[in-house]
């Protein structure tokens, strides 16, 4: 354990940020992808003008790509507020024990970062996380706020991207080909999953010996 | 295309608020209380995320084409060569590689 008191030295930063960059490389390749196909869905199917605008607006204050897919067709049908929020109630439940599991970790983080890590608890981000192997609580806190701003910065690109091509290039290149290029590419979130769930097996069973 | 405009901007913030709240609810209920947490909250943590992550892992593949065989061979494939490289980024790409292979002979 460190001292409290005292500041990570810069070779150490350096090398959290590292090691943050290279863990978030899988989510890169997913939130760019999945977020291209969101963003591209919004701008084609949910019948929306300044669709780039709200594509940035939805993946930066949501941060959830289920929703961001799933919305499409409500927002298309102009589904009334309140039904949204119950569909986001019952679709994103599961992120409240997420939180649960961050508690004392994030007990004496100041409010504002900790409401941008709360912000940034989605699945992925949460799974790489609670995987973390940094026992310091500030570098700790350190990976995980660098790791949180990677990935949302990667999702919002991936959104925003996919509208804009759409908006600019709709007419010309139909969105459903736009889509299928990305085929299979969501299979890397699925990948990111079990690698995560082998390793937890595996320090169960070392620890089980 | 106002009232769209305002349709819009009150979707992206129902959705926000909703989804914020569920993120944000553990850390309200155990906001500013200076005694310890209960114990039960310390362990939660430690027990349950090995939980979460499967329950991620049937999650996510309910978006791929779960009733054909090439995401179970794809994720065997992931767990094989994590097992034998240990590097996560080459389990990753290579089981997803595999999967957008079987993917494209399965539909052509």
């Amino acid at each position: 354990m460190g001292d409290p008191g005292t500041a990570i030295p810069a070779h150490e930063r350096r090398a959290i940020l590292r090691r943050a960059f290279v863990d978030s490389l899988p989510v890169l390749m997913g939130y760019t992808t999945m977020g291209f196909v969101a963003g591209v869905l919004l701008a084609a199917k949910a019948g929306v003008s300044f669709a780039p605008l709200w594509a940035f607006l939805s993946s930066s204050l949501w941060v959830s790509g289920t929703m961001s897919i799933a919305c499409v067709p409500e927002l298309s049908q102009r589904t009334p507020w309140a039904a949204l929020a119950m569909m986001t109630l019952a679709v994103n439940f599961r992120y409240v024990f997420y939180g649960f599991t961050m508690l004392k970790r994030w007990r004496s983080v100041p409010i504002l970062q900790k409401a941008f890590l709360i912000l940034a608890l989605a699945d992925e981000n949460y799974a790489l996380e609670a995987a973390c192997q940094i026992r310091d609580p500030k570098r700790n806190l350190r990976y995980c706020t660098v790791l949180s701003a990677l990935n949302i910065s990667y999702w919002v690109a991936g959104v925003t991207v996919g509208a804009v091509v759409v908006s600019l290039l709709g007419h010309i290149i139909d969105p459903e080909r736009l889509r299928s290029w990305t085929d299979g590419m969501e299979f890397s979130m699925a990948a990111l999953f079990i690698v995560i769930f082998t390793d937890q097996v595996k320090g169960m069973l070392r620890r089980g010996k | 295309m106002n009232s769209d405009f305002t349709y819009m901007l009150g979707a992206v913030a129902s959705v926000f608020a909703v989804n914020y709240t569920i993120r944000a609810l553990p850390f309200l209920l155990f906001a500013g209380r200076d005694r310890e947490l209960p114990r039960w909250v310390e362990r939660f943590g430690s027990f349950v995320s090995p939980i979460i992550i499967a329950a991620l892992i049937v999650y996510s593949y309910s978006g791929l084409a779960w009733s054909t065989a090439s995401p179970y061979i794809a994720g065997a494939l992931t767990v094989a060569v994590h097992l034998w490289r240990r590097n996560p980024l080459v389990s990753i790409v290579t089981g997803t590689a595999l999967y957008m292979v079987l993917l494209s002979l399965h539909s052509a």
